[in-house]
């Protein structure tokens, strides 16, 4: 069979990894019941519905776990239940991308929460005014370069922003501007405080919900041994500005922030960080699990029916064993399944996928897993691997996570409790640093029994 | 086809570049919109391979974008935008983006375990990673981006939400061949590193970088690439990241006796001498004729006041090479600085014979000659120094001394003259010259001298002081104290200048006063006899007896033969008529110098008692 350009098109299309699925997308598929019965709508949803006061949450996975994807759910649930929903993803124009701090954030809710909330002219004046004065005080310590004629919140130009791109070259200034913004920050709050509540009229605080998605998205960075990240110095160090706006909000995080110390040590602050776990495909004594097995194969079946290609899942593969071990060696995790499919179609001129060309698939994420690795780190990896659980919680296991390279599983147990696990990833086990470290640690474990 | 079960997915399986080719243009052809593409290949087969791709893919508009300096605003949403017919393009190659990471590279940069260097983001990565929605709803076209091995895997560290959202990673890995050749060509000269420009110096950075993480590149060319990339950062002086290199050359090549020595040098420079010595302990250990590792250990051991063991090390240096002159040289140093000093003269006198030209050698030879007395061999050696540099100012300045120690003040202010001659604000010298001229009795001379000492210095109390001296000689007495003041101003406890003020005052009969200031150098030092001994005088004249035979007995305590003192104190006991003591007293004074019994013979301190017989007796004697 010659398939024709625009099929392969369409085919090829569907596995793009960089689309989150609008809510309703019929794509989506559920996968609870394999995350450990993780649900955003039961968890983060019900938080907000049953809540009597305004809640602050945030919102953890791994990259590429799908976070946006529910979060899109969510915020599709949570209109229909009649709450006024701002959802919106941080980018760089609201973040500082070397040294994001946590005026940004609370810079780029103020730009969404008034671009649209706002209904009558007139709202944002306390706003316009705090901008204007901020710029004033940065004329006088000497920063000229800035004036903001209109203030336009369709651009993501916000003013700090605009700030820190003018004069990123000259550092004294930059923290000279830090300052100031970090100074005036505090009545930013309040500002925005009275904003909400005009402009939500006879409605209550309780019934807009702020979702700003992306925070993961800032580059992790420790300025020295046994320092915070730039993340807790964000989220702990200032978790009484950022739970201080008068509405429900999520933070979405990256999945290493939920297991620091720091921010632990605070959960009275924040409601314990909501996790996005991983598909399970594999239960802790590694055992095929049929279920997330399934679930994943369902995912690439609808994007299949999506791309409306008329081929059937089971006859797109040369063997059942290539596309089992495609779906295995994803590790459950969605994006990285999308790349093998992706890797697996690009290396393929006529369907079916042959063994091959999943294998080398396969090879070539491996590959990038490889890239992200470094000699010391082999150890921790093999001990994971082994007692299947992060036993340590420091800065080497919360990197790995980040990286991806191991991964959160959940499940609910006989006794209905959720049990949360952990596992390198599968495509892990086939680096040869591994293969040599675990081999080392066999030897060892060994000659200790001895 | 392999039957179920006998494939090892834990193993992986190798793409031919056909394949990988084959590949890559699928992808292009079945992309529709946006997509991210990363494609590993050496810089010399980017055209190439684009040539290729047009000529297989003649349906898309395909442009490059080749960077070839940072991103200053690390925009690249930014640049992109701004390119022509952007609405045009199908297919993006970009190539040229490491160079944005350029500002970032720190010690250990791009080293094995620091990649993840987690203080900083380049910025051009922190924006991608923040801006890749930007991309694929702004530009509805494939990127292509080249990269080396390097650059893939920082990106993959770095921004690893934009890398998360590939369509797909090409390798074209060159064979051993290419890469070997590729290899040498990076192989250069530190001499050359040092006229290159810092941008340069990145550059080949860069390549190296490029090449070193290759597939097929050996252990021996990796050594050899971390050796060169050390090489050119110690040439920008970026000292830790080039120890970091070398100690990945070492790493490689445990035997690799250069990079242990270039380590040691950069150790050493950086002031961490016990980690030097360890390096060329290693150099050493490796090759124990590298007579030059011997020398630097033995400088870094004199760093650390380790002047017996770094005496060895230079033995074991010029044992292997005899005419090793800079040991020979450094190991006068350290016998010098032992105070063996003797031993240190036959030391430099081996680095002269080796290099006659050696000025330092010579100059240091006559610092020694000098201060152990030989002032004519001293004035010699200088006289070598001199000759080899006639520009060599502390050697003429050092050679006035010495001619000065021999009395040859004339000859002295000549070799201060051309000292200042070289240097005109070497203010040590005019101070010297002063003296010298005071020493001829040239007072006014003396003083334009050190006026010109401090004209440079204007805080050189010295000068200041031996300024006051000269005045006062010339009996301008006003401008003398004036002068002694100035030194006071900057060095409140010169005692030698609270004295010699006091002798002004004390010659101008300002009694009070000149007695003020002998208290305060007193007060400062009262070890110090002369004031004690002036300010008995002093007291003598305000006829307090008793406070200065106080003063007087001070100065005896501290000096007993002190014919002046003793002198003095008959003079005191006379103007007391005190018969007895005053003859005692005189009698002694006479005993310790025997001039004093003219003076007493007109002295009129001893009227009161002149007629008495037992004075005359002595007087006349």
């Amino acid at each position: 069979m010659t398939a024709s350009p625009d099929f392969w098109k369409k085919l090829y299309t569907a596995f793009d990894p960089f689309r989150p699925l609008p809510a309703n997308d019929p794509a989506w598929v559920d996968c609870a019941s394999v995350r450990g019965e993780e649900d955003i709508l039961a968890g983060l949803g019900l938080e907000i519905a049953r809540s009597e006061k305004v809640t602050c949450q945030l919102y953890a996975g791994h990259r590429g776990a799908g976070k946006s994807t529910e979060l899109l759910r969510l915020q599709d649930d949570l209109q229909r239940q009649g709450f006024r929903v701002v959802y919106f993803a941080a980018d760089d124009g609201d973040l500082e991308p070397e040294n994001t701090e946590y005026s940004d954030i609370l810079l780029a809710c103020a730009r969404q929460l008034i671009s649209k909330l706002r209904s009558q002219p007139g709202q944002d004046t306390q706003f316009r005014e705090w901008v204007n004065r901020l710029l004033r005080d940065l004329r006088e310590l000497g920063v000229t370069e800035l004036s903001l004629d209109e203030l336009s919140y369709e651009t993501p130009e916000t003013p700090l922003g605009k700030v820190s791109t003018t004069i990123k070259t000259n550092v004294s200034k930059q923290q000279v501007i830090r300052r100031q913004v970090e100074q005036q920050a505090e009545s930013l709050i309040d500002i925005l405080n009275e904003f909400i509540g005009k402009a939500l009229g006879d409605r209550k605080p309780q019934d807009l919900v702020l979702m700003v998605d992306n925070l993961d998205r800032i580059i992790e960075r420790y300025e020295g041994e046994n320092q915070q990240s730039n993340y807790e110095q964000i989220f702990v160090n200032h978790s009484d500005q950022l739970r201080a706006l008068n509405c429900h909000v999520i933070y979405t995080v990256p999945i290493s922030l939920a297991y620091s110390v720091h921010l632990t040590a605070m959960e009275e602050r924040y409601k314990p960080v909501e996790v996005l776990p991983m598909i399970m495909l594999k239960t802790p004594e590694g055992e095929i699990s049929e279920a997330g097995m399934a679930k994943l194969k369902e995912l690439i079946r609808q994007r299949f029916r999506f791309a409306q290609s008329g081929v059937e899942l089971e006859a797109a593969f040369e063997s059942g064993e290539a596309l089992d071990k495609l779906c295995e060696m994803s590790g459950g995790h969605v994006r990285n399944l999308m790349n093998l499919m992706k890797a697996a179609l690009q290396n393929t001129r006529e369907l079916p996928i042959s063994t091959r060309s999943v294998q080398r698939a396969i090879s070539e994420l491996r590959d990038t897993y490889r890239k992200v690795i470094d000699g010391h780190e082999w150890e921790a990896l093999v001990r994971v691997s082994q007692e299947k659980l992060i036993t340590e919680n420091d800065d080497l296991f919360r990197s790995l996570l980040f990286r991806r390279c191991i991964l959160e599983y959940r499940y609910i147990d006989a006794e209905g409790e959720v049990q949360v696990w952990h596992d390198v990833h599968p495509l892990v086990r086939g680096l040869d640093g591994f293969k040599r470290a675990l081999d080392r640690y066999e030897r060892g474990a060994s000659s200790r029994s001895e | 086809m392999v039957a179920p079960g006998e494939i090892d997915w834990d193993t992986d399986v190798v793409a031919d570049l056909a394949e990988s080719y084959e590949s890559l243009v699928r992808s292009l052809q079945r992309t529709e919109g946006f997509s991210l593409f990363f494609v590993r290949c050496v810089p010399g087969d980017q055209a190439d391979l684009v040539q290729l791709l047009q000529a297989d893919l003649p349906n898309l508009h395909m442009q490059r974008l080749e960077l070839t300096e940072e991103l200053v605003d690390g925009n690249l949403y930014q640049r992109v935008t701004t390119l022509p017919d952007v609405a045009e393009i199908d297919v993006l190659f970009i190539s040229g983006l490491e160079k944005s990471f350029d500002p970032y590279v720190k010690s250990g940069y791009g080293g094995q375990g620091d990649y993840y260097k987690r203080d900083t983001v380049p910025r051009v990565l922190g924006h991608l990673n923040l801006q890749r929605e930007r991309f694929r709803d702004d530009f509805p076209f494939c990127f292509v981006f080249f990269l080396s091995a390097f650059g893939i895997k920082y990106i993959a560290r770095r921004a690893p939400d934009f890398f998360d959202w590939r369509s797909g990673i090409f390798e074209f890995i060159p064979d051993a061949e290419t890469v070997r050749k590729l290899t040498q060509e990076l192989y250069g000269d530190y001499r050359e590193y040092l006229t290159w420009s810092h941008s340069q110096r990145m550059d080949c950075i860069r390549d190296i970088q490029g090449i070193l993480e290759e597939d097929q590149q050996t252990p021996d060319q990796q050594a050899s690439l971390w050796w060169e990339k050390g090489n050119i950062l110690a040439a920008d002086q970026n000292y830790e990241a080039a120890i970091a290199s070398y100690d990945r050359a070492v790493e490689v090549k445990l035997d690799y006796h250069e990079a242990w020595y270039n380590r040691g040098i950069l150790l050493d420079n950086l002031g961490r001498y016990e980690e030097a010595i360890t390096s060329y302990d290693k150099a050493v250990e490796i090759k124990p004729d590298k007579h030059k590792a011997w020398n630097n250990r033995g400088i870094s051991l004199n760093n650390l006041g380790r002047y017996e063991e770094a005496i060895a090390s230079y033995d074991k240096a010029v044992e292997i090479k005899p005419d090793y002159h800079e040991a020979w040289y450094n190991r006068g140093i350290s016998l010098d600085d032992l105070g063996r000093y003797e031993e240190a003269i036959a030391s430099y006198d081996k680095a002269v014979e080796v290099k006659p030209d050696y000025h330092e050698a010579w100059y240091n030879r006559g610092i020694l000659l000098n201060d152990l007395g030989h002032y004519g061999e001293a004035i010699a050696s200088y006289d070598k120094a001199v000759e080899i540099k006639p520009d060599k100012h502390e050697a003429w300045n050092n050679r006035g001394i010495s001619l000065k120690n021999l009395g040859r003040y004339e000859e002295a202010i000549a070799s201060y003259d051309k000292a200042v001659e070289v240097k005109p604000d070497y203010h040590e010298a005019w101070n010297n010259r002063g003296i010298s001229l005071k020493n001829l009795g040239r007072y006014e001379e003396a003083i334009a001298s050190y006026d010109k000492a401090v004209e440079v210095k204007p805080d050189k109390h010295e000068a200041w002081n031996n300024r006051g001296s000269s005045l006062a000689n010339l009996g301008r007495y006003e401008e003398a104290i004036a002068s002694y003041e100035k030194a006071l101003e900057f060095k409140p406890d010169y005692y030698r200048a609270w004295d010699n003020r006091g002798d002004v005052l004390k010659d101008l009969e300002r009694y009070e006063e000149a007695i003020a200031s002998y208290d305060r150098a007193i007060e400062i030092n009262p070890e110090y006899q002369f004031p004690w001994e002036s300010r008995g005088f002093a007291l003598m004249q305000l006829m307090q007896f008793e406070a200065a035979h106080e003063s007087f007995d001070r100065a005896i305590f501290l000096k007993p033969d002190d014919a002046t003192a003793h002198y003095n104190k008959a003079c005191c006991y006379g103007l007391q008529k005190n018969i007895d003591l005053a003859i005692e007293t005189l009698q002694y004074a006479i005993t310790l110098d025997s001039e004093n019994r003219e003076l007493a013979k007109t002295d009129s301190d001893f009227d009161g008692i002149r007629e008495s017989d037992r004075f005359r007796e002595l007087i006349d004697d």
